[in-house]
């Protein structure tokens, strides 16, 4: 047993460090031939075959950086998704592509009714040999460069999950354009029977609810690393501006209730990160669910402390739009909410703890 | 990065699971879980100790030139995580891990074969002589003076919170030796024997009614030259080469699972906890709590990682420690709130485990405000949180 990183792993972050350095917005055609796209995708299809510990190095440089392309949601969530649910035959078709950079999907898993994906109340009709799709999406990142959406629905015949692969430009389906509190672009989606071709559905297993949590799972992991590498780079900046912004003839990190406050932060961050790592080494495990909402929870947590505190030390400019400060919180704030926050991740966790005990 | 131990650790690990299986008896377990203070007593961690001791297991963190069984950092970690998992008695950590190391490191040939095998097998208990009335964090400002008067020191002087010294045959001490403009260059460090005349002890109770901690009176005590470690008022390095020794040691988080996997247990079972056994809040606090003990179980091993790999942790040990303090006061504040009403019955018979007759109450649900209250100390031993924050501060976060 040895928890140091390798040092493949070493110079996969320190590589992302420096691209992103210079490039803070990164861009697509970069990313496909760094192999971040590809991270999980396995060698065979055209990936790095690389495990859910290097996508999380990759994902917390990206929070560090407010790299704000959805990266994570095409090489975490939506390749688990094909890689989970995906027959053979989508996984050739769309694998390769999205490694390549010649697909662009953007998952839809979000839904206005909550946070729970599985929960979904998007419903799928069987129409002839298809499908019929009618609801509603929120929150969907990449939808303006889409050529697919990868969205579930409930069988309204059988009860159960399905995820199916719905192009841009089908019928019946209107996409609105909206904005995040992070400034990203995130959009609504209404699919109003919408028709799919029953080879669009992600069939490998007769119901998708498993496969999605799975790919979920993984995404709430990556995104705690993207959140510890936020709240790391927040608190440096918290130190810098201390260290630098003076009044009452000292500078604001001589003041001890200050200190504190950023050991407080500190504290926060490491427990968040070592949260994210345990539930990138359960990938895969049968503790995965349970340690991914642990995570996620811990984090929530952590990045309303770090977010708040760090823009109550910036003073009056942290609570302006001027400052990375207040950039960094409300990605924070992003990463805390979507796909649960830390009330709905605690139940889980309690649940699912439940369920070892019985 | 690996997850799994290897197939020789594994059957390290069985063969510490066979040995616990063997010899730790229900009695030892339970007197360990219904100790609520800071340190077990010697009626409950004693046979532990003499089976270790017979198995060479006796002192983990020893080198095995002066009896220690010679383990990686990996096995030493298995062994602390195994037998805290398994709820057994914790060894006094003042012998074996505080004054031990300091002999090793700054007494003479003749200190050490004196000493070292009496703590090895429990001969001499041990106690510490740091804190005074005056000097708690601002430890440097100690006022115990030792006077040098022929072939002995005079001691003279008042420690406080001295943890077992009812009990102790032994103290090593930080005293006074010059007045010194940094006070930490007049400090020497003494072995004391606790029988010599003029040493007087005065119990104190804490909140949670248990006699753990003590005063410590010294008038006129003539302690013998030869039992000053290293030399004259070099004793403060005595002192920090503790903490240096400690760094990357003592995995805590396994006690914590163990604690909160007893504290599930009685929510789970005791009638008392019938209301709070479904309490959203309680269940979400459960969590929370167990969360962070993955988190500084990882946090561990990534030290360990690097005490293997001859790496220096670095500053990241007085996290975990700060974190693990807040741990262990979320979980005995949450069993308290969990118990609700019952809570505030209290027993005053100490030690819980000796309770006979019918208390009304069973002993582990009697010791939740106990442990509680107990628990309040995690903030201040060792040095207090606020001190440890400043220390972070510095160490760490580089602030000025």
């Amino acid at each position: 047993m040895d928890l140091a990183f390798s040092d493949e792993q070493n110079m996969l972050a320190d590589m992302a460090g420096r691209y992103l350095a210079g490039q803070p917005a990164g861009s697509w055609p970069d990313f496909c031939q760094m192999g971040w796209t590809g991270l999980l995708v396995p060698e065979g299809h055209g990936g790095s075959g690389l495990t859910l510990v290097d996508a999380g190095i990759v994902a917390a440089a990206c929070g560090a950086a407010r790299m704000t392309a959805p990266l994570l949601e095409t090489a975490v969530l939506g390749v688990r998704l094909i890689l989970g649910l995906g027959r053979p035959d989508q996984q050739g078709a769309w694998l390769p592509a999205l490694c390549r950079g010649d697909l662009r999907l953007a998952p839809a898993l979000c839904e206005p009714g909550g946070p729970d994906p599985l929960s979904s109340t998007c419903r799928a009709a069987r129409q002839g040999d298809g499908w019929q799709i009618s609801g509603q999406k929120t929150l969907v990142a990449g939808g303006a460069s889409a050529d697919l959406f990868l969205l579930q629905a409930r069988d309204v015949a059988t009860g159960r999950l399905q995820v199916f692969a719905v192009p841009a430009t089908a019928p019946g389906l209107t996409r609105r354009p909206g904005q995040g509190v992070d400034g990203r672009p995130v959009d609504r989606l209404d699919l109003d029977g919408v028709p799919v071709p029953a080879s669009a559905m992600l069939d490998a297993q007769p119901d998708a609810a498993a496969g999605v949590q799975s790919a979920l799972d993984a995404m709430l992991t990556a995104m705690c690393f993207e959140a510890a590498g936020a709240m790391e780079a927040l608190l440096q900046a918290t130190i810098d501006y201390t260290k630098t912004r003076r009044q009452f003839g000292r500078a604001l990190a001589e003041n001890q209730v200050l200190r504190h406050k950023m050991v407080q932060m500190k504290l926060h961050i490491e427990l968040a990160r070592a949260a994210a790592l345990h539930a990138a080494l359960a990938d895969g495990t049968p503790d995965q669910s349970r340690a991914a909402s642990g995570a996620k929870a811990r984090m929530a947590s952590a990045a309303l402390v770090v977010g708040e505190t760090a823009v109550q030390l910036h003073g009056g400019n942290g609570v302006t739009d001027e400052l990375s400060v207040g950039l960094y919180f409300k990605r924070l704030l992003a990463l805390r909410l979507q796909f649960g926050g830390p009330d709905h991740h605690l139940a889980r966790h309690g649940d699912l703890t439940a369920g070892v005990a019985a | 990065m690996n997850i799994l131990l290897s197939p020789e650790d594994l059957a390290f690990q069985a063969e510490v699971r066979a040995f616990i299986a063997t010899h730790l008896t229900d009695e030892m377990r339970r007197g360990q879980r219904l100790t609520t203070s800071a340190f077990t007593e010697q009626a409950v961690f004693g046979g532990w100790q003499r089976a270790l001791h017979a198995r060479g297991w006796g002192a983990p963190a020893w080198p095995a030139e002066h009896g220690g069984p010679g383990w990686t950092p990996m096995q030493r970690y298995i062994f602390e995580m195994e037998s805290a998992l398994a709820g057994c008695p914790q060894l006094l950590p003042m012998g074996l891990n505080m004054v031990a190391p300091v002999i090793m490191r700054y007494g003479t040939p003749a200190q050490q074969t004196h000493y070292l095998p009496r703590i090895l097998s429990g001969a001499d208990y041990w106690c510490q002589g740091y804190s005074e009335p005056e000097a708690g964090s601002d430890l440097a400002r100690l006022k115990t003076r030792a006077r040098r008067d022929g072939d002995a020191y005079v001691v003279s002087g008042s420690k406080i919170w001295t943890s077992h010294a009812h009990h102790a045959n032994r103290m090593f001490a930080l005293v006074r030796t010059a007045d010194t403009p940094r006070p930490q260059d007049g400090i020497s460090f003494l072995l004391l024997d606790m029988a010599s005349p003029g040493i007087s002890i005065r119990p104190i109770t804490t909140l949670g009614g248990d006699h753990e901690v003590n005063q410590v009176f010294f008038d006129e005590v003539r302690v013998p030259v030869s039992g000053l470690v290293g030399a004259e008022n070099k004793g403060w390095t005595c002192a920090k080469y503790l903490l240096e020794f400690e760094r990357g040691g003592g995995f805590r988080a396994p006690r914590l699972r163990r604690q909160l996997g007893d504290l599930r247990q009685l929510i789970d079972s005791a009638p008392q906890f019938d209301r709070a056994r479904h309490d959203p809040q309680i269940r979400a606090r459960l969590s929370a709590i167990e969360i962070d003990i993955d988190a500084l179980t990882i946090l561990q091993l990534r030290v360990l990682a690097d005490v293997q790999a001859g790496r220096n942790p670095g500053a990241v040990s007085s996290l975990i420690k700060l974190c693990v303090t807040g741990v262990r006061q979320a979980l005995t504040s949450l069993a308290v709130d969990a118990l609700g009403q019952d809570a505030l019955l209290w027993e005053p018979t100490r030690p819980l485990y000796r309770l006979a007759g019918d208390p009304g109450l069973p002993p582990e649900i009697l010791a939740v405000m106990p442990g509680y209250l107990d628990a309040r100390a995690s903030s201040l031993t060792g040095g207090t949180a606020e001190i440890q924050h400043d220390i972070i501060a510095r160490l760490v976060l580089g602030l000025p």
